[in-house]
C-alpha cells in the first residue's frame, strides 16, 4: 500500500471528504453510520448504483472490525473493538480505508487471504465468490457471525482495484497489529 | 402451521410465511450482525414446511435492497434447503424481485439461484 494511502490523514486538496468515523464499533454503530454514509453519499448525487457498492464495503468492512478485530486495551476487560473508517471522492473513483488491530495470531491467515485476492482479476474474484458460494450447500462450518470468506470478496468485487493493505506493528499493542485496509469503487 | 411474521428492522428484512396460502415473503435489508442468529429460525421453519407433504405450488418471493455477506451466506442455506424440498417432489417457485437499475442485487440472483437444479425461479425486475 502507497504511504500516502496507509498514513492519509487529512484530504488533499483533490479529494473530496466525504465520511468518516473513529471509535467504538458495534452493530448499532454500523446502522447509524451507514445511514449516515447513505445520506451524504445521496446529498452529493451519487448515482445509486455506486452509492450502493460504496455502502455494502462500508458495511463489509465495518463488520471485518467487529468480527476479526482484537479490543483495544488490557485483553483482561470486556470491551467493544475500536477502528476508523474513512469514504472520500477522488475524480470519479470513491476510496474506502478501514483500519483496525488484529492478533499476531489472525494476521497471517489474513494476509494470505488478502495477498492471494489481489492477484484475482474481477472475473476470477466472481468465480471464487460463486465457488464459495457452492461449497458452502456442502459445509458444516457453524461459525456464528462470519460470512465463510465472502466479506473480503463482496470488497473486491465491488472495487475496481485490487484491495491495497497494511499490516503494521503497533508497539503499544502487545504484539497486535494494525490492519489497513484501503479499496477503490467506481 | 401456524404463519411466521416478522416485522422488517434497520437490518433484518419483514417476514411473512403464510403457509394457508403457501405464498412466503421476505423483503427490505439483510445486514444483521449475526446472520445466523436471525436466520435461524427461519430456516427451521422451512425446514418444518418442507418435511410436510405439500399440495400446490408454493411461491417464495424474496426482495432485498441490499444483503451483506453473512446474510448472502444464510439466504444460500435457505435456498438450498428449498432446492431440497423440491428435488424431493415439491412444487416451488422463487421470484427474485430488485429495482431496475440494480445490477449487483440482480447478480447476486444469478450467483444464489444459478446452481439450483429443481427450484423454478426468476429474476425479475421490479419499480
Amino acid at each position: 500500500m502507497s504511504s500516502s494511502v496507509a498514513h492519509r490523514i487529512l484530504p488533499e486538496s483533490s479529494e473530496q471528504e466525504i465520511f468518516s468515523y473513529s471509535g467504538a464499533v458495534s452493530a448499532s454503530i454500523v446502522g447509524a453510520t451507514g445511514e449516515s454514509l447513505r445520506v451524504r453519499l445521496a446529498a452529493l448525487n451519487v448515482e445509486s448504483h455506486r452509492a450502493r457498492k460504496i455502502f455494502s464495503s462500508f458495511v463489509e468492512m465495518a463488520y471485518n472490525i467487529i468480527h476479526h478485530g482484537e479490543p483495544e486495551g488490557a485483553r483482561d476487560v470486556k470491551i467493544v473493538r475500536c477502528g476508523s473508517i474513512a469514504v472520500w471522492q477522488k475524480g470519479q473513483r470513491y476510496h474506502l480505508r478501514s483500519r483496525s488491530l488484529i492478533s499476531a495470531v489472525n494476521a497471517p491467515p489474513i494476509e494470505q487471504r488478502l495477498a492471494a485476492l489481489r492477484e484475482l482479476t474481477p472475473e476470477q474474484i466472481r468465480f471464487e465468490f460463486r465457488l464459495r458460494l457452492t461449497n458452502l450447500q456442502y459445509s458444516d462450518d457453524a461459525s456464528p457471525t462470519g460470512g465463510a470468506g465472502l466479506g473480503l470478496l463482496t470488497i473486491a468485487r465491488n472495487a475496481v482495484e485490487p484491495i491495497e493493505f497494511e499490516l503494521a506493528p503497533v508497539p503499544s499493542h502487545d504484539g497486535r497489529l494494525q490492519l489497513t485496509l484501503h479499496t477503490v469503487v467506481q | 402451521m401456524e404463519r411466521l411474521t416478522l416485522p422488517a428492522t434497520q437490518f433484518t428484512p419483514l417476514v411473512d410465511f403464510d403457509y394457508a396460502s403457501r405464498a412466503f415473503l421476505m423483503e427490505g435489508e439483510s445486514y444483521p450482525e449475526n446472520a445466523a442468529e436471525f436466520y435461524g429460525p427461519i430456516l427451521s421453519a422451512l425446514r418444518a414446511y418442507a418435511s410436510r407433504p405439500q399440495s400446490g405450488k408454493t411461491t417464495v418471493t424474496l426482495r432485498f435492497a441490499y444483503v451483506n455477506s453473512s446474510s448472502t451466506r444464510s439466504l444460500q442455506q435457505l435456498l438450498t434447503l428449498l432446492d431440497g424440498a423440491a428435488r424431493d417432489g415439491a412444487n416451488i417457485e422463487v421470484r427474485w424481485l430488485v429495482e431496475i437499475d440494480d445490477d449487483a442485487m440482480a447478480e447476486l440472483g444469478v450467483d444464489l439461484l444459478g446452481d439450483k437444479r429443481s427450484l423454478s425461479y426468476e429474476i425479475v425486475n421490479a419499480p
